[in-house]
Parts: C-alpha cells; structure tokens; sequence
C-alpha cells in the first residue's frame, strides 16, 4: 500500500513520540506539542490535496497516521513492532534495557539463546533497580523514556 | 500532542451495534408476520429494512471520519481493515458454496419428478449464448476497468481513476438491467420445481451481491471525487475492489453451470406427456 | 453508564456482557432439560399431558439454548474476547465496535428462539430442523420462520465474532510473540473462529433454502418439485459437525491453561497441541456424513466417512496423552479449577469413546437416534465444554471480578455437579444400546429404571446449579481484593526473602491488576 520509498526504514531506531512533549529541535519539521489554547499544530495537519491530482499520503494524512508517516519519512518506526533484541544474556552490570513511555512494561523473556526456555512474562517496573527473569536469571531494566504525568492527553 | 504508544485503533462507543441489532429483530419479526398473512408485516419489514441499512450507513460513514478525517487508521489498522474484508469474502464464497451444492444436487441426478432430465422437462432455459453472453462480457469489462481505476489512483492520475470508476458502474448498471429484463421475460419462476429455485435463488442471491457491490463502489466514486483517497492509503477502495472480483468471479461458475451446463435444449424424452 | 454497556467497544466489557447472557441463557437451558427429565422420569405419559408436540419444542429448545445461547457466548464471546486481547498482547480487539454488534444480535435472536415456542405450535423438529417435518405442510405456522431467522442473528453474530478474532489474532500480536509463541488458548480461538467462518455460511445457505422452500414455493427440498431432503442434511451437518468442534476447541484451550498452571509446569509438547488443534480443525470439515449413516449412503460413502472420523480421534488423543504427560512429574494442585480440568480429560474421554463406536457406520445402523447419540454429545458437552466453562470461571474468574471464590463451597459444586450429570448421562448408554430412540417422550415400562436414575441424577445436578448460583452471588458481594497473580504459590526453590520483587508468571494476564484495568497495555508488551 505505501510505496517502497516509505516501506524502506532506514536502522531500527525507534522515534518515541512522547519525547515530542517536549519541544524538537528546530530543524525537524515533526514536532509533537501539546495543542495550547489558540496554538494549531501546523505539521500536524498537511496542505490537503491540489485539486485535480491524486493527493499524497503526505499532503493528507493526519492524526496518529500522520505522525506514523513523518516518522517513516526521517527513517524512523513511530511504534516498535519488532520483537526486543537481545544480543548477550543481560547481567546487572549490563541488564538488557526496555524502552518504556509507562512506569512499567510487561516484558517477555525467553532465555538467551531466544527459545532457551518457555516464555515467562515479567513486569519491569522503573522503581525497581532492576528485574530478573526467575528462569534463566536473565537481568532486565526499564528505560523510562515517557513522562510522569500520566494523566495529560488521555481522555479515559 | 501526546500519542498513545501502540499503532491499533481503539474507536469510541458507538450506539450503531445495538441500532442495528435492534433493526435486525423488527426486520426479522415483521418478515415472518408478513409470510403468515398478519397485518403490517410488510410496512415494518420495510422500516426495518430501510433502518438496517441506515444504520451501516452511518456506521461506515463513522469509519471513514475515523480513517480519513481522524487519521486512526495506522499502517498496521489498514492491514487489520484488509484481513477483514478478505475474510469477510472467504465466508461469502461458503456461503455461494451452498448454492452450487444444491444446484449439483439437482442437476448432476434430475430425479423422475424432472423427467429424469436436466433442464427438467417442460424448462425453457434461457440460452446462455444470448443476453448472458453479454451480462459475462459486461461483468468481465467491469472488472477490467476497476483495476485500470486502482492503477491510476496509483499513479495519481485522476482523471482516469473517475474515469475508470464510473465506466465500472455504468457496467454494473448495464448488467444489473439486463438481469432485471431477463428476469421479467424469462418462462419460468422461482417456484418451477428445482431448476427454478436453484436458478433463481443462485442468480438473486449474485445479483444482491452485484447491487451491494455497486452501492460500494459507488460510495468508493463519491469519496474518490471528494479527494478522501490518496495514491497509497485507499483500504475502502480496495475493500469495494476485492468485492466487485469476487461478484464477478461467482457469475463466470454461474453461467458455466447454471446456464451452459443447466441450459441448452431439453432432451426430446419418448412417449412423454409433454410435447 | 450507557454508553460504557450499551455502546461498548471494550472487549473485557463485552466479554461480561457475554458471560452474563451465557449465565442467563443456560438457566433457560438448564429449566428445558429438568423439564424433559420429568417428563421420562416414569413410563407413560406425565405433566405433559401427552402434548408430544410440547415434548419436542422443549427438546429443541434445550438444545439450540445450549449450544448458541450458552456454550458459544461463554466460551468464545466471554472468555476469548476478555482474555485473547490479553494473552497475546493486544489492548482491544482489531474492530471493538463490530465486536459490540456481535454480543447485541444475540439477545434478539434468543427472544426470536423463545418466540417461536410461543406462537402457533412450536418448532418441535429437534435443534437439526429436518424437512419435511419442518416444511410448511407439517409446521404451518410461523414457528420454524422465527427459529430461522433466530439462527440467522446467531449465525451473523459469530460470523462477526470469528473475523475480529482472526483478525486480532493475526494482525494484533505483541511486539515479539510469533505464532509458536503464542498461548494455547489464543489458538485454539483462531482455529475456532476459522472454523466459524467457513461453516455458518454454509448452515445460512440451508436454512434459507429451507425459508423460501416454505414461503416461496422453492423446491430445494422438496421431493415434488424435484428437490432432495438429503440435501439439507448435508448442507446442515457440514455445518453442523464442524460446529460441535467449535463448541468443544476453546474448551481444550482453557483445560491447557489450567492443568499447566496447576501441574507448575509448561504444556507438555506445545507444538503438538498446536498441531493437533489445527489437524482436529481441518479433519472436522470432511466428516459430516457421519451423520447420515442411516439415510441410504452408498456402502463405500459410510466407509469412508467411518475411516475419516475415526482418524480425528488420533489428534484428539495426542492432546489427552499430552495433558497426561503434563501432569506426570508436576507439583499437582487440587483446586477447583484443576478439579474440572481433571474431570474434562477424564470424562470427555468416555465420550469421545462412544463417539469412536458411533463413528462405524455398520453400529451406527443399530445406534442411530437411540440415547446412546445423547448420551454420547451429552459426556462430551455438558462433561467437556460445561467443565471447561466451570473451569474457566473458577480460574480466571478472579482476574475477571477481582474477588475470590468459596474454595471449600466450590468443590462441594463440583462433586455435586458430577455425580449429577454423571448419574443422568452414564445410564443414557445402557438405555441407547437396549434399543430406547432419542427425541420421544415416551418408552415402554422395560426402560424406567435407568430412566428414573437419570431424572434423579438431573435433580442432582439442579440442586449444584443452584450452588453454583450461591457461589456466584459470594463471589460478588466479597469484598476482599486479590493479588494480580491469584494462583502463584511460591516456588520450592524460592527464599523467604524474595531475591527479586519482579512479577513473574507464563502468561501475560497474570500481571494486571484484578480486575484488569479498562483500557489495559497502553503500552503494548514485548518479548524477545
């Protein structure tokens, strides 16, 4: 559905939108404030379609999928779809760390080698110096990356 | 703006279940006091009818303020939206599966009832080289001209997108007109034994499909015309696409079978009753 | 409050919608069954006044109550939409509003189910709805059109519920759980749903020929006109045999869940149970025959169907012989979802057995539409789904409600409920093989002692509802609150100390909150 220039993500560096509370530099173009009285986003909503054409995702695109599309766009994944990557068994001296934009996140460990053990879930909490598998023993931390406020964008 | 984490797309409450659960139950109740003679039956049929189809009016067009105006429909929710329409088309081809079966229940062992013949004896079938022929070369057309309308979509090219689009409908048109015409002149009826039944039960049941596929496609026009789709994000697009194959591929078996296969001229039976 | 129950998009919200309808509806089925038992607690005619019509519109009820109305909401629509979401990782389903249609279609097409027992005669055909007893000659009124139509909305509903739950299941995996990791119980609902999807459009397709053979002078099923009766039994049982699959699968599911977290170890031969769901799935579409062994078939057609039937049994196997293995060496915990698992393995295998005798088409002939049929369905249902219904509740009701059970009330309810349904279904086999039909409601004298076993044994089972009710209501009103992990125990290995206060445990639903929070993973989990 999206042409093969947008499909190609560029490393797998993962953009973490609610880093965007705060502001971006400014030589990005993708800056994710938190709308203030009388203050649009302009990025946020694209220049819609010339008429006559066939408009872009790009020139149309809005919302969470627009924020998806510029993200693509600097090479980025807005969301990380790809399972975590574990390349030595994590030890407390270098615990394997999890992004979060929660206090806590529900983790899957299976053991290094990946498949060494039957998948127990964990709950790594920030508050917790560090986590550890009760199987393997692998040691896991939380990579807090959101904000403590939690109640600010959420509606529910 | 603070985005939720996760690509999925958790929509708001919506009363349009419920609505139409409850346009189902008075369609349903009103259909059976119509069959058996109660007053109104088909009055409120009607209304029922007419609020189920309200009701997936507004539900859909709540779906495309979500995906085109909101923007909730990620990547990952557009390839959900596509899964679902696709096996949405697997159970509708079951569902056609169940009428071929019965039709090869008939045809393949015509009982004595039929004269043991099939067509059956005293069937006039419709011959399949005429108005058929036409209807498949229409069908076939359409489905031509609504994969030259996605190309150009891709391709940003506008005007033979609507182009396209339109030529599709005007074809859906043509062939639902024709079908209706044949209907009209045709010798027999649905209540003509078997090959009626399976004939026009298997046809209606295609030709209900063709309409919804064209109020698809339709709307696909209008929403193409009001710029909602771009070259790369058009899931209804393709969702009405898929649909629009699937009617015709369930025609092309249709007129193989029911009117090549089921047609032709009855065999001459000796010492028949009928001429 | 409306909208959050009316307009939900919520699946852990809808899936109690569920459950409560499921509980609801099984209380209706659960009053038609006491009903028939009554009816043959004696030979000769009882309350029912030899109103046989009546007879067989409770006998229909009971089952179509049952299977859509009770076993399917329970299984798939409660437990698979509160806990699929959350075993794989999700934090909805793929479409939350169609899935709010899906619960809503069922209480209309419950009430057009009790409508046709109220108007005209009844719908007294069986759950099967055969022509030409169904036919408009013999059920002239509007009963057989409002039971149609009532498995029209059912039909749509799960249709409905199986696209959202493959969807779901497909599109909607936490970041790093690929298939072969994904909990059994999430499997077993895709094979369902899969299951669902390509059957019910076939059952939509009989059952309307049946509606216009009756209403519109069509003759698809009408010898007269050309058609063949034969022709809606394939149509029905090619849906219908795949159907029995569906309602027992998502059962196999919460046994592998229960009996793993109750034995402290993992499945044994997860791909396996994975294989064997999928091959039981496949196989259970090209067994329908099985069905129609008495209606003429060709010798090599019953030879066949008795060949495909009797080899489902080997996948079945390797999932009983797997869940025994899992035991073998486990730290066993009798609680009372243990206690049901242990009884489903156990029970469901003697009437699988008796299915496997049924499965000959040459027994068969002497077999067909005897109780042994019911006795057999019924050791399989009301001893395999209800089981995995009861076991599901005790286990994950907890994490569902936030409020612990009666331990020592609930094994009271399962032991009552066994000897009860137990004492009602075992005798069905002895009365089947000395020659007793189904769906009658009468028998000669020589077939009262059994048969008054079994109405006891019904009251037996009645009486463990109402426990079961009881239990309910404690459970409710408790207002003690549980842990997220209600059924850890501490390991043998584990120290006084906790080394670590990580939450640990197989499968994700163990580290929420109980209750679960409404909108659940806003971040989404990940695994390696």
């Amino acid at each position: 559905m999206l042409s093969s220039a947008l499909r190609r993500t560029v490393g797998s560096a993962r953009l973490l939108v609610a880093k965007g509370v705060v502001r971006q530099p400014a030589a990005r173009a993708f800056s994710v404030l938190g709308p203030r009285l009388g203050e649009v986003n302009t990025s946020m909503i694209g220049p819609g379609a010339k008429p006559g054409t066939i408009p872009d995702d790009i020139e149309q695109a809005t919302g969470i999928e627009r924020a998806e599309l510029l993200a693509k766009l600097e090479g980025k994944e807005l969301f990380d779809i790809d399972g975590l990557k574990i390349t030595a068994m994590g030890t407390k001296k270098n615990p394997i760390m999890v992004k979060s934009v929660d206090t806590n996140r529900y983790v899957g460990c299976s053991g290094f080698p990946v498949d060494s053990h039957e998948t127990i879930w964990l709950c790594v909490e920030k508050s917790h110096e560090f986590d550890r598998c009760p199987e393997c023993g692998q040691v896991f931390k939380l990579d807090f990356v959101g904000t403590e406020d939690k109640g600010h964008g959420h509606h529910h | 703006m603070k985005f939720q984490p996760h690509p999925y797309h958790l929509v708001e409450p919506s009363p349009w279940p419920l609505a139409a659960s409850i346009a189902l139950l008075t369609s349903t109740v009103s259909a059976v006091c119509l069959f058996h003679g109660y007053s109104h039956g088909g009055v409120i049929l009607t209304m029922g009818l007419l609020a189920v189809l309200s009701t997936m009016g507004l539900w859909w067009a709540d779906v495309i303020r979500e995906g085109t105006f909101l923007g909730h429909h990620t990547l990952r929710v557009q390839r959900g939206l596509i899964l679902g329409v696709i096996l949405f088309i697997v159970s509708e081809c079951f569902f056609f599966l169940s009428i071929f079966w019965a039709f090869f229940d008939a045809a393949l062992a015509p009982t004595v009832e039929l004269g043991c013949a099939w067509p059956p004896a005293g069937i006039q079938p419709i011959d399949p080289w005429e108005w058929p022929l036409v209807n498949t070369i229409l069908l076939l057309s359409s489905g031509a001209t609504a994969t030259w309308s996605h190309h150009a979509l891709i391709a940003g090219d506008r005007k033979d997108a609507l182009l396209g689009l339109a030529c599709t409908l005007v074809l859906a048109l043509i062939f639902t007109g024709i079908q209706l015409y044949e209907y009209y002149e045709a010798s027999f009826t649905i209540s003509d034994g078997a090959f009626g039944s399976a004939f026009f039960f298997g046809t209606g049941m295609h030709g209900l499909h063709v309409l919804i596929g064209t109020i698809f496609l339709t709307v696909c026009f209008y929403r193409l015309i009001n710029y909602h789709l771009t070259k790369h994000h058009h899931v209804g697009f393709e969702g009405g696409l898929l649909y629009w194959h699937f009617v015709d591929f369930v025609w092309i078996i249709l007129y193989i079978f029911f009117y090549h296969f089921g047609g032709g001229e009855p065999p001459i039976i000796k010492n028949s009753p009928w001429p | 409050m409306l909208a959050r129950w009316l307009f939900s998009t919520n699946a852990k919200d809808i899936g109690t919608l569920y459950l409560i309808f499921a509980l609801f509806a099984g209380m209706i089925g659960t009053a038609f069954s006491m009903a028939i038992r009554l009816e043959l607690a004696g030979p000769g005619v009882q309350y029912l006044q030899a109103d046989h019509q009546l007879y067989n519109v409770i006998v229909t009820a009971h089952a179509f109550v049952m299977i859509f109305f009770l076993v399917m909401p329970a299984l798939i629509g409660g437990y698979g939409n509160i806990f699929v979401p959350l075993l794989i990782g999700a934090p909805d389903m793929a479409f939350p509003r169609l899935n709010n249609i899906s619960f809503w279609l069922l209480p209309p097409a419950l009430g057009l189910l009790l409508a046709s027992s109220f108007v005209e005669q009844g719908v007294g055909t069986g759950w099967t709805v055969y022509p030409p007893l169904a036919s408009i000659q013999s059920h002239s009124g509007g009963s057989v059109d409002l039971a149609i139509f009532s498995l029209h909305l059912a039909g749509i509903s799960s249709l409905l519920g199986a696209i959202n739950f493959i969807t779901t299941i497909l599109n909607m995996r936490a970041p790093g759980m690929l298939l072969h990791r994904m909990p059994l119980f999430a499997w077993a609902v895709l094979v369902t749903a899969v299951l669902l999807l390509l059957s019910l459009p076939v059952l939509a397709g009989g059952i309307t020929m049946l509606l216009t053979d009756r209403n519109f002078n069509t003759s698809f099923y009408e010898p007269a006109g050309g058609g063949d009766l034969l022709l809606y039994q394939h149509l029905f049982w090619f849906f219908g045999h795949p159907k029995v699959y569906i309602l027992i699968i998502p059962g196999f599911g919460i046994v592998s869940h229960v009996i793993s977290a109750f034995a402290g170890k993992p499945v044994f031969g997860y791909l396996g149970m994975v294989y064997a769901i999928l091959s039981i799935g496949i196989l259970g579409f090209i067994v329908w025959s099985h069905h129609l062994y008495a209606v003429g078939l060709d010798t090599d057609t019953r030879a066949y169907f008795t060949a495909s039937t009797m080899i489902i049994a080997v996948p079945t196997g390797i999932k009983i012989f797997s869940w025994l293995a899992t035991l073998f060496g486990g730290s066993i915990r009798l609680t009372t979802p243990m206690v049901f698992a242990l009884g489903f393995i156990f029970l469901f295998t003697i009437g699988g057995l008796s299915g496997i005798i049924l499965a000959n088409a040459s027994l068969d002939i002497a077999l067909h539409d005897t109780m042994y049929v019911v006795a057999h369905f019924h050791l399989v249902l009301s001893m395999g789904a209800v089981y995995a219904i009861f076991a599901a509740w005790y286990f994950w009701g907890p994490k569902v409600l936030g409020k612990p059970y009666n331990e020592v009330l609930a094994q009271v309810h399962f032991w009552s409920f066994t000897i009860g349904v137990n004492l009602t279904f075992i005798p069905f086999h002895f009365l089947g093989l000395a020659g007793q039909p189904r769906r009658i409601s009468d028998y000669p004298d020589a077939y009262a002692g059994w048969n008054e076993v079994a109405s006891y044994g019904s009251m037996i089972s009645l009486i463990a509802t109402l426990l079961f009710l009881y239990i309910l209501y404690d459970q409710l009103t408790s207002t003690v609150s549980i842990a997220p992990n209600y059924w850890a125990v501490p390991q043998f290995f584990e120290p006084n100390t906790p080394v670590s206060p990580t939450l640990a445990a197989p499968t994700l639903e163990w580290l929420l909150s109980s209750p679960a929070p409404f909108h659940h993973y806003s971040e989404l989990p990940i695994s390696s």
